[in-house]
């Protein structure tokens, strides 16, 4: 066996590689039934090489949220007992007859059966919020059908979940071993999984029953591409659900669309490090600093001929010391983090910049 | 460090200041001084200080001289003559760990004459003739150079 090694010419296919897969994960462009068709013989296929049923049901929905929500009850109908409903549409039971016809009309396939999803899934609005984190509402569903193995069932639906073209990232590593470097390997059960991240967005496999999502309608990122939106879902689904993203944080939709609904005290106590920082930069940095009774540490006035300022250095209740100024031009405060060891406003500065901040002249 | 200010006079303070909205003009600049504009510095260097490839002297965005593509970014180096180089060495005078080395470095700017630093926001500095080189400033908590 032979070890691979970069080429100069892999080597100049990296960067183009890797773009043609970023766009493949940021593609917005609606499943064509072309798509569709081969998506499910793309599943069949890679049913076959898992040996798990050749033949298994795939549904199309509009979101991951539909997806979910398919998946979830299907799990839940199984933890109730029903490991598989019969053939024939009428033979089922009522409440799985009725709860198809929800999980049809909530999946966006058709309009029949709304008034059941309705009364069925009509979540409360804690449910909502959990199942927000839960990402569906197949968990509210699930529980109100068969409650807290309903539950389970449903939040198993995780592990069935897989990102499709929006987890790009490592089918693109491994398609390049593949297409440009053309390892010796044998690809005929991967080649099925590489294409369904190509043609199809998020699934959620199960045993026999498959359940495909729709790529979004919309999707925001901010300059560092991370999925952002100042004011909106980030990522849209053509049914109107989707996900709130800051700067790359999944965030519940008050975060970005109503800030004044967050407390301080909700800040306090969230133990999530990222969602916590993402929870006081809405809140407003430096109002945080003021309500929580930040100490401070010191205060002075910058020393530049031009654009100087009043400036001070807090420490907040995590013990992280904020510098906190003016640009001196804009009239705009900035909160700025330092070394937890910074003394003095000068030494804040200088911890971040690296040099003697009486060298500068003008500032703005 | 003690200090005799409260909290509340402190941020006062602050709420209380004035901007100076004029352009800063710097008419004669020693190598070692520095201008600030947001989160750009631009040091006054040596004409030698060592620098990389140049950019495209006829492109304007090319003399953006901070990375990005937000209006925060859009520090941009204006000038018949101004060249723009890649940065490959701090200033004599920048002292700070490794990690932090390569993130606050920025590009080189050269102009034998005038010119002007503008930004959509921040008043523009109206700089004399010289080599500068630009740092930003690092963010400990993120370890990565600021950017708005």
């Amino acid at each position: 066996m032979t070890l691979y090694a970069l080429t100069p010419e892999h080597t100049a296919q990296l960067k183009p590689w890797a773009d043609r897969w970023i766009a493949n994960a940021l593609s917005t462009a609606p499943m064509t039934e072309a798509d569709k068709l081969e998506t499910t013989n793309a599943l069949k296929a890679l049913y076959a090489a898992c040996q798990l049923n050749p033949d298994p049901r795939v549904v199309f929905v509009s979101s991951p949220f539909a997806g979910a929500y398919v998946a979830g009850t299907v799990l839940a109908l199984q933890a109730a007992g029903r490991k598989r409903l019969p053939a024939d549409y009428s033979a089922w039971p009522e409440e799985a007859r009725v709860l198809a016809a929800a999980v049809v009309a909530a999946s966006g396939l058709s309009t029949r059966g709304a008034a059941p999803a309705l009364t069925l899934c009509q979540p409360t609005a804690e449910e909502q919020r959990v199942s927000w984190v839960r990402d569906g509402y197949g968990a509210s569903v699930a529980y109100t059908l068969a409650g807290q193995a309903g539950l389970k069932a449903a939040s198993d639906v995780h592990v069935a979940r897989d990102g499709g073209n929006q987890w790009s990232a490592y089918t693109s590593y491994l398609s390049f071993f593949r297409h440009i470097a053309q390892l010796n390997l044998d690809y005929s059960k991967w080649q099925w999984y590489e294409r369904l991240a190509e043609i199809s967005g998020v699934r959620y496999v199960l045993p026999d029953f498959a359940v495909v999502s729709d790529r979004p309608a919309t999707l925001t990122l901010d300059p560092q591409s991370r999925p952002h939106g100042e004011a909106d879902m980030a990522c849209r689904f053509r049914d109107g659900t989707g996900w709130w993203y800051w700067h790359g944080v999944p965030v519940s939709p008050y975060v970005v669309e109503r800030p004044a609904e967050i407390t301080l005290d909700e800040i306090k106590a969230t133990a999530n490090e990222e969602l916590r920082r993402v929870l006081r930069e809405r809140y407003g940095d430096l109002r945080y600093l003021r309500d929580s009774g930040a100490k401070l540490i010191d205060a002075d006035h910058e020393q530049a001929r031009k654009g100087a300022a009043p400036r001070m250095l807090v420490e907040d209740d995590q013990g992280e010391r904020w510098l906190i100024g003016t640009d001196g031009g804009t009239g705009r405060n900035y909160v700025m983090s330092t070394l937890r060891t910074a003394k003095s406003c000068r030494e804040a500065h200088e911890a971040r910049t690296g040099f003697d901040e009486s060298k500068i002249v003008n500032k703005s | 460090m003690q200090t005799s200010v409260d909290v509340q006079t402190a941020y006062r303070a602050l709420e209380a200041h004035t901007p100076d909205v004029l352009v800063r003009t710097l008419r004669r600049a020693e190598v070692g001084v520095i201008v600030q504009q947001g989160d750009v510095y631009l040091h006054c260097v040596e004409a030698d200080h060592p620098k990389g490839a140049a950019r495209l002297p006829a492109d304007p965005l090319q003399r953006q001289i901070a990375l990005g593509s937000t209006v925060g970014a859009r520090h941009v180096a204006e000038g018949s003559e101004v060249e723009v180089y890649a940065g490959t060495t701090l200033p004599p005078w920048v002292h700070c760990a490794a990690t932090m080395e390569a993130a606050i470095l920025g590009p080189v700017v050269v102009c034998p004459s005038t010119f002007v630093v503008t930004h959509p926001e921040h008043p523009h500095h109206r700089l004399p003739p010289g080599t500068w080189q630009v740092t930003y400033p690092y963010d400990h908590r993120e370890r990565a150079r600021v950017q708005d």
